[in-house]
């Protein structure tokens, strides 16, 4: 049409002309680049910041490391370095294995007001990772030189569910050892009859007939956690925030969604004099639901559809995680500080990695293979990958080595202090690609053998885009 | 004329789609696990007993420029933090990652061996803090030219440590939009950069309460004290003019029980929370007139101005050995505009 009237009111010469027409195919492709600009910004916006979160509350929470040993039944050798025992006999010459008894403290808070909704359902999952001796299954293991007879030590999976029942602005707090039992929640409380006033009551017909009213206050009522199945245990906890108005309550995608929020102390208690109490202390990783409630309702979907952006019903993971950590076996880069109370030390850093999705009806864990792209202080760069099945706990160096001095994660082959790791999750299982993680640094004190350590958050970057698979959470 | 003004008014519009919709997606409020373009470590420490390893991470495939400024909260002879800053520049390569420890700082020397403390390549001359030193680190992203610019490419850690106890937690970053003005006040509004958080928020035991897993193991008399480090979001680092800041607390039992409180600070602070009776528990043997009753609790943080900062866990076993565990804060909604004023070069 523009073309025609064009042409209507052109008088110019026909070089004017074929300039003119230029002049306009310039026009549409710089106007066709502004709308697919536009297009292409408008759909990389929301996603562009729509990512999983460490310090923002959400719908679903997970919890990457928990660990009891009460017994202090695991450590690690003093050499080498990391090496998992449970007796000294597991340990290279004269080294020692270094135990402590260790509880995770798992607090959860509801960060909802009256006003945001109130009571909210938080339906819980303790992923049981632990190993077992293939020749006694009652027996956890992490090693095969802790089976009898040389039995080979395989790696597990399991799962516990349970609900818990929070109310406006609580929080809770409960030792993954023990769990919370009946008797154990603040708000158990029975209702109160508005006739005749005062007297206890669980529902209307407890009160006196025909107007008795069972004012029940919100409470903890419904709620229960188990302890850990087993101890020694290593696992994680995911947590799904429900709707509890819903009847039955479903997973919450109403307008006061994504109100909840955790941390998780992992306490570790040598038991003897010289040493301490040592915590480990982290924020736990939250996945924010969107307005959309996909059938079937114990599906969620993490991510868009791969076919675009529909159907999302939580904010996906992302596709990197960012690890920045010191390189195993350093020198301790504080031991120059603190003056007289110096000592020297070898640092190291463990790594926790939990797949996104896992199928929790079909007891399906979610298999990722973690691609991992190392820097160090010279901006070299080396790679590596390694298979996360439900659950991987691993000292950096021995991710792609079993001698962590060879590994490209150690500071011998590196060659500085500082690395930056970069971790992708790839693969084509059903349950997704996306990893969430933890890191722990650890500190190996020269003199006393012992290990002192913190934990932390890893940073993430990129939404895994269109044409990415979703993760998938699956429940019965 | 009009053919030439359609490609022009098309471009134009490109450009502002492009402006507009880059400066909105960037809009959010401070994230911890996440680049961005300003890293605050709102609690940096050498005092003799505890010290201070930094972490920072170009995650781009660009060289960034950084400016960052030492904030020294320690306090001075009238009681009140000096707010006197120490600034430096570093030049970090494509996904480079260094580190320095604040006591000793970070020269430049080729001559490191390999795989000792300072290998690398060394970012630029890093000053050691004085002894003492109590107070932020504030890192910027800049250009050639040592103005500000928005590469959102930044992320730190900061690890504080005495004898045999570490503690560690991830800097907070503020994210810029897509017209970073290049200038020395940088405008926290969601539109230069993203604006510091409406409200902060932790869980934590009752200050002063003991641990039942430390009691558990037969050591009695454990005590679990939560340190609060916090700094406004509206600094004057050219003229040291420290920020007065007033923060309300909305406390949060187990029970359900709401009790509020308040405190001030100017330029930087951090105390332990359970110099306030409503965050402190009732079961604290050296001060029994605390309001908690439960075990654990959680509490809402609303200031003027917005404020960023860290918790820090002290457990203390019956013998007096002492293990520390820091946790970055949560954080709800975009507060007031504020600015960081920085110095000029």
């Amino acid at each position: 049409m523009n073309r025609k009237a064009y042409r209507v009111i052109s008088a110019a010469p026909a070089e004017w002309d074929e300039r003119r027409r230029e002049m306009v195919k310039v026009a549409r492709v710089a106007l066709l680049m502004a709308v697919g600009g536009l297009v292409g910004l408008l759909a990389a916006a929301p996603s562009a910041q729509a990512l999983s979160t460490a310090d923002k509350p959400a719908s679903i929470l997970v919890w990457p490391k928990i660990v009891v040993d009460s017994n202090g039944l695991f450590g690690t050798c003093s050499a080498p370095l990391g090496r998992l025992c449970s007796d000294n006999s597991e340990c290279a010459g004269d080294a020692t294995c270094r135990s402590a008894a260790t509880d995770t403290l798992i607090q959860l808070s509801n960060t909802s007001t009256t006003s945001g909704g109130g009571s909210k359902q938080a339906h819980c999952f303790y992923i049981n990772a632990n190993s077992h001796c293939a020749n006694d299954p009652r027996v956890v293991c992490q090693t095969a030189a802790q089976c009898s007879g040389g039995a080979a030590c395989v790696p597990g999976w399991s799962e516990i569910d349970f609900d818990v029942v929070l109310t406006r602005d609580q929080p809770l707090g409960w030792y993954a050892s023990s769990g919370l039992q009946h008797g154990d929640f603040p708000l158990e409380g029975a209702g109160v009859c508005s006739t005749p006033p005062g007297r206890a009551c669980s529902r209307n017909s407890d009160c006196g007939f025909p107007n008795g009213v069972c004012n029940v206050a919100p409470s903890n009522l419904g709620s229960s956690v188990p302890p850990v199945p087993e101890d020694p245990f290593v696992g994680s906890l995911k947590c799904i925030e429900f709707d509890p108005a819903a009847n039955p309550p479903v997973p919450d995608h109403t307008t006061t969604r994504n109100t909840l929020k955790g941390e998780a102390s992992i306490m570790l208690l040598p038991g003897s004099e010289t040493s301490g109490v040592d915590v480990r202390k982290y924020n736990a990783i939250g996945l924010q639901a969107t307005a959309t409630a996909s059938a079937p309702t114990n599906v969620l979907q993490i991510g868009n559809s791969t076919g675009g952006d529909t159907g999302k019903e939580y904010e996906a993971c992302p596709s990197t995680l960012i690890l920045n950590h010191l390189f195993d076996g350093a020198t301790d880069p504080m031991s120059v500080g603190l003056g007289a109370n110096s000592q020297t030390g070898v640092v190291r850093t463990d790594l926790t990695l939990v797949p996104c999705g896992d199928d929790f009806l079909n007891q399906i864990p979610g298999r990722v293979t973690a691609q991992f792209l190392v820097f160090n202080e010279f901006e070299q760069r080396f790679s590596g990958s390694k298979t996360v099945d439900c659950f991987l706990e691993s000292q950096l160096s021995l991710l792609d080595t079993p001698n962590w001095q060879r590994s490209i994660f150690s500071a011998g082959v590196s060659g500085t202090i500082a690395g930056q790791t970069r971790i992708r999750g790839v693969g084509s299982a059903p349950t997704g690609r996306g990893l969430l993680g933890v890191a722990q640094l650890l500190v190996r004190n020269n003199s006393t053998q012992q290990d002192s350590g913190a934990a932390y958050n890893l940073h993430q970057q990129g939404d895994p885009g269109t044409g990415t698979a979703p993760d998938l959470i699956t429940f019965p | 004329m009009r053919t030439i003004q359609g490609p022009r008014g098309g471009w134009l519009v490109g450009v502002l789609a492009v402006g507009l919709l880059t400066a909105s997606a960037a809009r959010a409020d401070v994230a911890t696990e996440r680049p961005g373009s300003i890293l605050i470590f709102p609690k940096v420490v050498r005092d003799g007993t505890r010290d201070t390893i930094i972490q920072i991470t170009n995650t781009g495939n660009l060289v960034n420029h950084v400016r960052c400024y030492y904030l020294d909260g320690q306090r001075g002879r009238n009681g009140q933090p000096l707010c006197s800053e120490t600034d430096f520049e570093l030049t970090l390569t494509r996904q480079q990652p260094t580190h320095w420890n604040v006591e000793t700082g970070r020269q430049v020397s080729s001559l490191d061996p390999f795989g000792t403390d300072g290998s690398g390549l060394d970012p630029g001359l890093i000053p050691p803090v004085s002894p003492g030193f109590t107070g932020a680190l504030i890192c910027v992203e800049v250009g050639d030219d040592g103005l500000p610019a928005g590469q959102n490419k930044l992320k730190g850690e900061a690890t504080l440590f005495s004898f045999a106890d570490e503690s560690k937690y991830n800097a907070i970053a503020v994210a810029a939009g897509a017209n970073v003005s290049k200038d020395n006040v940088l405008d926290l509004n969601n539109t230069e950069y993203n604006a510091c958080p409406a409200m902060t928020r932790f869980s934590f035991n009752s200050d002063g309460a003991p641990d039942p897993v430390i009691e558990d193991i037969g050591n009695p008399g454990s005590r679990v004290d939560t340190v609060l480090s916090l700094l406004p979001c509206k600094l004057d680092l050219q003229n040291g003019i420290p920020t007065p800041v007033t923060v309300n607390f909305d406390v949060y039992s187990e029970f359900e029980e709401h009790l509020t409180g308040g405190t001030t600070f100017s330029c930087w602070t951090s105390f332990d929370i359970g110099t306030l009776a409503q965050l402190r528990s009732s079961a604290d043997p050296s001060n029994p007139n605390g309001a908690l009753t439960t075990p654990y609790a959680t509490v809402k943080l609303t200031s003027t101005p917005p404020v960023v900062g860290i918790a820090e866990s002290f457990y203390t076993d019956g013998r007096g050995n002492t293990a520390a565990a820091a946790v970055n804060l949560y954080t709800e909604g975009a507060g007031v505009s504020t600015q960081i004023r920085l110095s000029d070069q």
